[in-house]
């Protein structure tokens, strides 16, 4: 999967990223690369994340971001991800990953608010 | 649904959802100070609005992308991020003023008083948004709107100097109140552009486009329904400029409430056009604010990946559920803490022309690339548009800021 | 990310943060001449004459039956509500508190007000709508002839 060469900011970077069920389920905010100089750049993996995104704004920001979300980062190895013209399509279901957790969280408490209607 | 009775409805809604409480006052305001000068403006935003909500809903229906995942795939992390929060603090003051135009549309048809009514307002709007699917929420509320019509027929029936009016679509110097001067004229132009092409109609269009599932199948349902709805919108807000020019500026008034165009539509028609006014208003507000809040929990979802949609279930999506909701209670406890509707929408305005620009790049550049739209990319006609509204709404961003300052906020 | 999109968000974006700066600044900046606060005054007492004349056009569109009880007095109470914040400027304004047109505009916005708070309890008569016409017209033509002097003073 995904062995020729890329535009990885073109195609892959803050783009859309769908389970697969279709389901979005975050944003590419990040890369994992490795290589050293004169060899071949490879991407290991995608960082989805509050963690990974804060990561590149401006550094004062930084701090203020990772207080209000958390900073949690997930890590999706690069052979589970497939790159098409306009997402980047995952293996496996976004529950499978635990990337619909915070959706899960925040239905929960919709739960329990209705429950104690 | 039946192809034919989908694209009556979506130019119906289009209708009735075109003006909202800014575009009212601005519009009511233009015409009161310069009569119909301003009127090139009307047709030049709603030719605006026409170029780039095809275009919203043309990649929408073909990539399925809405605008914020185009703005950060474009601008990038950073802008895109700035754009955004822009973007979003223009949605809640809209939102805000929206709420605040309805429970004053209210009081005056219920005689109720005004603070419990913004309250009531936020939960008749939050059952609506929670319990109506989202085609029921466009049909009922634009559908509902249209009763903004008894304005267009008031214009017609005050009989105005139609060879003004003609006049008025070419651009040239102001008419009117002559002590007002250039730089008011330039601001009213401005906000009045602005009003017409909200960034949020922009980003609502391409989230319901893909809330309505539609397909490269639906390019020309798209097309229809912007240029003719949003063409017969745009004879709204002339209709307003026209009761500015015929019945506020001979008495010399400006509006500041909404309560001040339903008269407009009383001298004209009386009990009957007064309610008529205040119905249309109260639900073109009411689907504004809906509009808004929406669209700051789709430009969230969509930025940061999201599950998002009406048509997703609230376990699902329960983040871009929360967003809208937790976006209605800030507008209403923002308009409950005292400030003037009219004076918040004043400055959303303003303030959404600088986002213009921002917002229109990345969508003009994936819309004209061939890489990804192939044969559905702009054509000559649509990409000239694109680039000739980005220079302008670049310019108006410029000068939206400077000129609110120098007029002392429009007012002289 | 877009090369041009970042060319385009590096020089726009501090361009109209700039240009927004400087003019607050050159606002912040500006001398009150007597001519500044003329032009100031004009503006407070513009929005007084604006909400007088619509008071009158409430209480005459009252008497012509075109308008509901319940909307003449909501609407005018709004309106009234309205009136409240330039009465209160004229009244704290940076203009001297000497000057006879400050208590001229004040005596009519009052007038207004009082007109205005009528019409909202008026019980629908005719009378009671023609003297509450009459008043807000009449606060609305001094209003708008003091706006006029101001505004001359300005230039």
């Amino acid at each position: 999967m995904n062995d020729e060469a890329l535009d990885l900011v073109r195609d892959v970077l803050d783009h859309v990223v769908v389970d697969a069920e279709g389901v979005p389920c975050g944003m590419v905010d990040d890369l994992e690369l490795e290589g050293n100089a004169g060899s071949t750049l490879r991407v290991c993996a995608v960082l989805l994340g509050a963690g990974a995104w804060s990561d590149r704004l401006p550094r004062p920001v930084r701090q203020l971001v990772r207080a209000v979300t958390g900073g949690d980062t997930v890590r999706i190895p690069w052979s589970e991800v497939a790159v098409t013209s306009d997402r980047i399509v995952l293996a496996s279901t976004a529950a499978a990953l635990g990337l619909d957790a915070p959706d899960r969280r925040i239905a929960r408490w919709f739960e329990r608010w209705r429950n104690r209607k | 649904m039946n192809k034919a009775l989908e694209l009556f409805l979506g130019i119906l809604t289009a209708v009735g959802g075109f003006v909202e409480i800014g575009e009212l006052t601005f519009s009511l305001n233009a015409g009161r100070r310069f009569g119909y000068s301003l009127l090139w403006v009307v047709v030049l935003g709603t030719v605006g609005i026409v170029c780039y909500c095809e275009m919203a809903g043309r990649v929408a229906a073909v990539r399925k992308q809405p605008v914020f995942h185009l703005i950060r795939e474009r601008a990038g992390l950073t802008a895109g991020l700035v754009t955004l929060l822009a973007a979003n603090l223009v949605n809640l003051m809209t939102c805000a003023a929206e709420i605040g135009g309805i429970a004053l549309i209210w009081q005056t048809m219920s005689g109720w008083p005004y603070r419990p009514l913004i309250v009531a307002a936020f939960v008749v709007l939050a059952l609506a948004m929670w319990f109506l699917s989202f085609e029921w929420i466009e049909r009922v509320f634009g559908l509902l709107g249209l009763f903004m019509v008894v304005f267009i027929a008031a214009a017609v029936h005050s009989g105005p100097d139609w060879g003004a009016v003609a006049a008025g679509l070419v651009p040239g110097l102001p008419q009117g109140d002559a002590g007002s001067g250039l730089a008011l004229y330039a601001y009213y132009g401005v906000a009045l552009l602005s009003s017409i092409m909200l960034p949020y109609e922009t980003y609502f269009y391409a989230s319901g486009a893909i809330e309505d599932r539609w397909t490269a199948k639906d390019i020309n349902l798209n097309r229809i329904i912007v240029i003719v709805g949003s063409g017969v919108g745009s004879l709204l807000a002339v209709a307003l400029i026209s009761a500015g020019v015929e019945v506020l500026a001979p008495r010399g008034i400006e509006a500041e409430l909404p309560g001040t165009a339903a008269l407009a539509a009383a001298t004209a028609f009386g009990k009957w056009g007064l309610l008529a006014a205040l119905v249309g208003m109260l639900f073109a507000f009411a689907g504004a604010a809906i509009e808004t809040a929406f669209s700051a929990a789709y430009n969230l979802g969509q930025f940061f990946g999201w599950p998002w949609g009406k048509f997703r279930p609230p376990r699902q999506a329960a983040r871009f559920h929360g967003a809208w909701l937790v976006v209605l209670l800030l507008s209403t406890l923002l308009i409950l803490s005292g400030l003037d509707p009219v004076d918040v929408v004043e400055y959303s305005i303003v303030f959404a022309v600088v986002t213009l620009p921002f917002t229109y790049f990345p969508l003009l550049v994936i819309a004209a690339d061939r890489r990804v739209m192939r044969e559905h990319a702009n054509g000559k006609l649509a990409n000239g548009l694109g680039w000739l509204f980005l220079a302008i709404t670049t310019l108006a961003a410029l000068a939206a800021i400077p000129l609110l300052v120098i007029t002392h906020g429009g007012k002289g | 990310m877009h090369k041009r999109g970042k060319l385009w968000g590096l020089w726009l974006g501090p361009l109209i943060g700039g240009l927004a700066l400087a003019s607050v600044a050159h606002r912040l900046a500006a001398p009150s001449d007597p001519a500044t606060l003329a032009k100031k005054a004009a503006i407070v007492v513009g929005e007084l004459r604006s909400l007088s004349a619509e008071g009158r056009f409430l209480a005459e569109e009252g008497q012509r039956g075109t308008v509901t009880r319940v909307f003449l007095r909501e609407h005018a109470s709004q309106i009234a509500k309205d009136l409240h914040s330039p009465l209160d400027r004229l009244r704290r304004g940076e203009w001297h508190a000497s000057q006879a047109w400050t208590q001229a505009g004040i005596d009519s916005g009052a007038r207004s007000l009082a007109a205005l708070q009528e019409l909202a309890d008026v019980d629908g008569s005719s009378p009671a709508l023609q003297r509450a016409a009459a008043a807000l017209g009449a606060s609305a033509g001094e209003l708008s002839r003091l706006e006029q002097s101001l505004e001359q003073r300005s230039r």
